[in-house]
């Protein structure tokens, strides 16, 4: 048992990341749930999707979503969602984050939400030659 | 400097596009224009700024310009928000 992933990004660039993180490990993420928000609109279908893809991933020991960008649509949909479940959102996904939650997705849902934080800012660096 | 209550009016909120047409009215004009929800004030000319609001349907904001165009831009500010953003809900 371990909590649940589910990444919901605009578009397909969850689906993209899930892929280079694949290829870099040389594993599967099948475990990851991945939801796609139209970019053009939100549609009843997308909640529904992301309501789904929470149930799916639930086994007891709470969710922790990832989304693109705070403030948008998808994370705003998501925040909508959280007081269903035992569920945390972190925002600002990218592969740094994804790579070092899959890493240590043994930890507890509040652990593992700081770790995603602490993953995502560690891999932004300024470097000049 | 001018300072009014807003709400946010339409369904999807203050999300990525809405934040953008709202960034690209405030940079139209020479004043600074502040939006505070809360303790929270963030920079209206700055697309993460206004994001980081997470403001949905229903949210009170305060709008501050100032500067020499200060009326005309709280003006188009608040028109903006009123008019869904242009999102037509």
């Amino acid at each position: 048992m371990s909590v649940g992933i589910v990444i919901v990004t605009h578009g397909q660039a969850g689906q993209a990341l899930i892929e280079v993180a694949e290829f870099i490990l040389g594993k599967s993420l099948a475990e990851i749930r991945q939801v796609p928000f139209s970019q053009s609109a939100v549609h009843t279908t997308d909640q529904q999707e992301l309501r789904s893809a929470l149930n799916s991933c639930n086994q007891g020991e709470g969710i922790l979503v990832m989304t693109d960008l705070i403030g948008a649509s998808p994370a705003n949909h998501v925040t909508e969602l959280l007081g269903e479940f035992d569920a945390v959102m972190v925002s600002g996904l990218n592969l740094a984050m994804l790579l070092r939650v899959w890493n240590y997705r043994d930890q507890t849902l509040k652990r593992l939400a700081r770790t995603a934080v602490e993953g995502g800012k560690r891999g932004i660096e300024v470097i000049s030659p | 400097m001018i300072s009014r209550e807003a709400t946010i009016v339409n369904k999807l909120g203050l999300h990525a596009r809405a934040a953008t047409r709202l960034v690209n009215c405030a940079s139209a004009f020479e004043s600074e224009v502040w939006i505070c929800k809360g303790e929270k004030r963030v920079n209206g000319k700055s697309i993460m700024g206004v994001l980081t609001l997470a403001a949905g349907q229903g949210t009170g904001l305060i709008i501050e310009t100032d500067g020499p165009d200060e009326k005309s831009a709280i003006n188009s500010l608040l028109g903006l928000i009123a008019d869904f953003f242009g999102e037509g809900e």
